[in-house]
């Protein structure tokens, strides 16, 4: 019973929270699906967004801060998938900054150029460079200390109370690694001169000096500023440090009283510092004139450096034609064969075959004016068949006599001329020897009779060492041509020979008559009567026509 | 970049100049601290990932006749108080020091480095000294300058409460 009451109970307030709440209800489920739905938070927050960040970012910079990390790992994950897009980015920008940069650096270094150009090549810099060798310093020192008037070379902007470096400056970029341990240090050095020797806090120390070197010092409220000059600094400089100070306090005040060791702030110092990094020196004037002398200079050099090249390389070509025209030289050359032309650590070596009895490749090299060359020549000896060299290889072999003309046609050696029959037999079985002599034709050859045979000279071979005979042709004479008719020409050679007459003297034969004429001394008229008779074919001698000049001969 | 200055202090020969050394690699050489009784070296660290340069003063031992210069103490954010734990009399003038810094230039933040604890044998210093030093609310470390124990961790720590400060 009960639970059947409670059942209906039920039913009835449902029924009656449906009629009170229906609207309500279908408005709730709406809001809940909203809620539930993340497409259509995203769609919200995309409305506002834009005005969310703006808003925030006119409030504080909590929201730039908190972007920046994400910022930073979207540009990284960007790099990383394509570099090319953040480059092309970038470009418009980075352009003009490296273009700027760069043109800042060679500036400077055109700059100095010109400078170590004017001082290196006048009058001046040629006394600074003595100087420079008297002295043992570097000849850019000398320049320096003889030029600088002074120059600042570095700028400390320190906070006062902490010396810790707000900003540091210097003529060298390169040159500021240790500036805040040295600004600490700076402000040490002045706190123990201060304790040591002055005793009042209100004092305070201006100049540091050593040799050339100067630290000036300007105190403000806040801030010390410091720079280090070399050179004579003019007093002007304390002043413009006291601007420069004055300026600084004035313009970051804020920054100067919320220290807490941000220096980050002072960066924005460096316009009003940078100007205190100036230099001074002597010969303005001059300056101004030294580029048109350094590029005369200058281009006086490259006129003697191209003038040199151009020398060189005109003998550089000489030098190659004649080598290539030696090469052609030797390899047209009989008995020298050319196998292999090297270069190797300008040594040139020449490889191949050479006849002992060919020309000599050194000798040639003085023709072609290559006797400075540093050549090598590594030759392996061959016996060459060609027909010159297998003349001269016979002739050094058989030694012929001067009325003795030898020849080869087709391996065989042709002797012309006249000898005696003795020579002719050694000179045949030894000729046969030579390689390229198949055959000898001595038909030309006529032989002299047994009385002349003794003034032959003697033949230098010694028929004994030779191996046996090899089995060649010998063509000879008949047996009867062995007496040869002697012509009058060879009579009278013959005599000529003999009797060694003057130049003055003249002399004719005729069927067996020695007409002798001219002038000529007794002695040798004398005894060309006593011998006249031992040339065979001459029965008298006609000295008619022939005056004696006196005793001399 | 941020910059703080540190002054270590300390009496003399409680290991000032010994801890620096393991800390950082220096420019100066030890000779200024003779003539100027002070040498000042750099250490950059990093504090939830901002670079800190921390000027490192390392100022002269404290004697009867030679006292700290507190000209040399001027704008230092925090003190590294240095104590040789095998000397208890250097933990007195540990405590001379810090009264006249306050009373000349007001309490600077410092931590406490009991040295020398390798030698373990030689130790002086009782739990209740080091009660009385914890006592203060400043951080006490035991340091060793010879094995660096703790010696990083310490300047790490002064680093971290000077930034977050």
């Amino acid at each position: 019973m009960n639970t059947d009451k409670t059942q209906n109970s039920n039913a009835s307030m449902h029924e009656l929270r449906k009629l009170l709440f229906e609207k309500e209800s279908a408005r709730i489920d709406k809001l809940e699906s909203i809620l539930l739905n993340q497409g259509l938070h995203a769609q919200e927050v995309a409305k506002v967004l834009a005005e969310a960040v703006e808003l925030r970012n006119r409030s504080d910079e909590e929201l730039s801060i908190a972007l920046a990390p994400t910022i930073e790992k979207s540009i990284q994950a960007s790099i990383a998938r394509d570099p090319q897009a953040l480059s092309n980015a970038l470009f418009p920008v980075m352009g003009p900054t490296i273009r700027k940069s760069i043109a800042s650096t060679l500036a400077a270094m055109l700059q100095s150029l010109n400078q170590t150009l004017e001082h290196s090549f006048s009058k001046q810099g040629f006394l600074w460079r003595i100087e420079a060798v008297k002295t043992g310093k570097s000849f850019a020192e000398v320049v320096l200390l003889n030029t600088l008037i002074y120059r600042v070379e570095q700028v400390f902007l320190i906070h006062r109370e902490t010396g810790v470096l707000l900003h540091h400056l210097s003529s060298d970029p390169t040159h500021t690694e240790d500036a805040d341990v040295v600004s600490s240090m700076l402000t040490a050095v002045q706190d123990f001169i201060r304790d040591s020797f002055a005793g009042s806090t209100d004092q305070n120390i201006e100049t540091l000096s050593m040799g050339d070197v100067q630290v000036l010092i300007e105190q403000g409220p806040d801030v010390v500023l410091a720079v280090v000059c070399r050179g004579n600094s003019p007093r002007t400089l304390h002043e413009t440090m006291q601007v420069a100070i004055e300026d600084i306090q004035q313009n970051f005040v804020d920054e100067l009283t919320a220290f807490d060791g941000d220096t980050e702030a002072f960066i924005a110092t460096d316009e009003k510092l940078s100007p205190l990094l100036i230099a001074d020196y002597k010969n303005k004037t001059e300056e101004k004139k030294s580029p048109l002398k350094a590029i005369l200079f200058v281009a006086l050099m490259f006129a003697i450096i191209f003038s040199w090249w151009a020398w060189h390389q005109i003998e550089i070509s000489q030098t190659n034609t004649q080598w290539q025209s030696y090469l052609e030289r030797l390899k047209a050359e009989p008995g020298i064969i050319v196998t292999g032309i090297s270069d190797n650590d300008d040594v040139e070596t020449i490889t191949g075959l050479r006849d002992p009895l060919s020309q000599d490749p050194k000798a040639l090299l003085a023709e072609y004016q290559l006797q400075n060359k540093n050549i090598h020549f590594e030759f392996e000896p061959y016996h060459a068949l060609q027909p010159a060299l297998i003349l001269k290889r016979v002739s050094r072999l058989i030694q012929p006599p001067k009325s003795v003309e030898l020849l080869l046609e087709d391996q065989t050696l042709l002797i012309r001329g006249v000898a005696s029959e003795v020579w002719l037999t050694q000179a045949e079985q030894a000729a046969l020897y030579v390689a390229g002599v198949e055959s000898i034709d001595s038909t030309g050859l006529s032989i002299l009779s047994s009385s002349f045979e003794q003034k032959q000279t003697h033949f230098p071979i010694k028929m004994d060492a030779l191996p046996v005979k090899p089995k060649k042709n010998i063509i000879r004479k008949e047996e009867p041509k062995k007496k040869v008719v002697v012509t009058d020409a060879v009579i009278l050679q013959r005599a000529i020979s003999l009797l060694k007459p003057p130049t003055t003297v003249q002399m004719v034969y005729a069927k067996g008559i020695l007409y002798v004429s001219g002038k000529a001394s007794a002695s040798w008229i004398d005894f060309a009567k006593h011998n006249f008779s031992k040339v065979e074919g001459i029965d008298s001698f006609y000295t008619s026509n022939l005056t004696n000049q006196g005793t001399k001969p | 970049m941020i910059q703080k200055k540190i002054c270590i202090l300390g009496a003399a020969g409680v290991g000032k100049t010994s801890l620096t050394a393991q800390f950082v690699f220096s420019k100066f050489s030890e000779k200024y601290l003779s003539s100027m009784g002070v040498k000042i070296d750099r250490k950059t660290v990093d504090v939830d990932g901002k670079q800190v340069n921390l000027m490192l003063w390392d100022i002269h031992g404290e004697e009867k006749y030679k006292k700290i210069p507190t000209s040399y103490l001027r704008g230092a954010s925090g003190i590294m108080m240095v104590i040789d734990g095998t000397r208890p009399a250097t933990l007195e003038m540990a405590q001379e020091i810090l009264q006249r810094v306050e009373t000349e230039l007001g309490t600077i933040p410092h931590i406490y480095l009991l040295n020398k604890s390798d030698l373990t044998d030689a130790w002086s210093i009782n739990d209740d000294d080091m009660q009385m030093l914890k006592n203060t609310g400043n951080p006490v470390f035991l340091t060793s300058a010879k094995t660096g124990d703790n010696v990083e961790a310490s300047f790490l720590h002064l680093a971290t409460a000077l930034v977050t400060a």
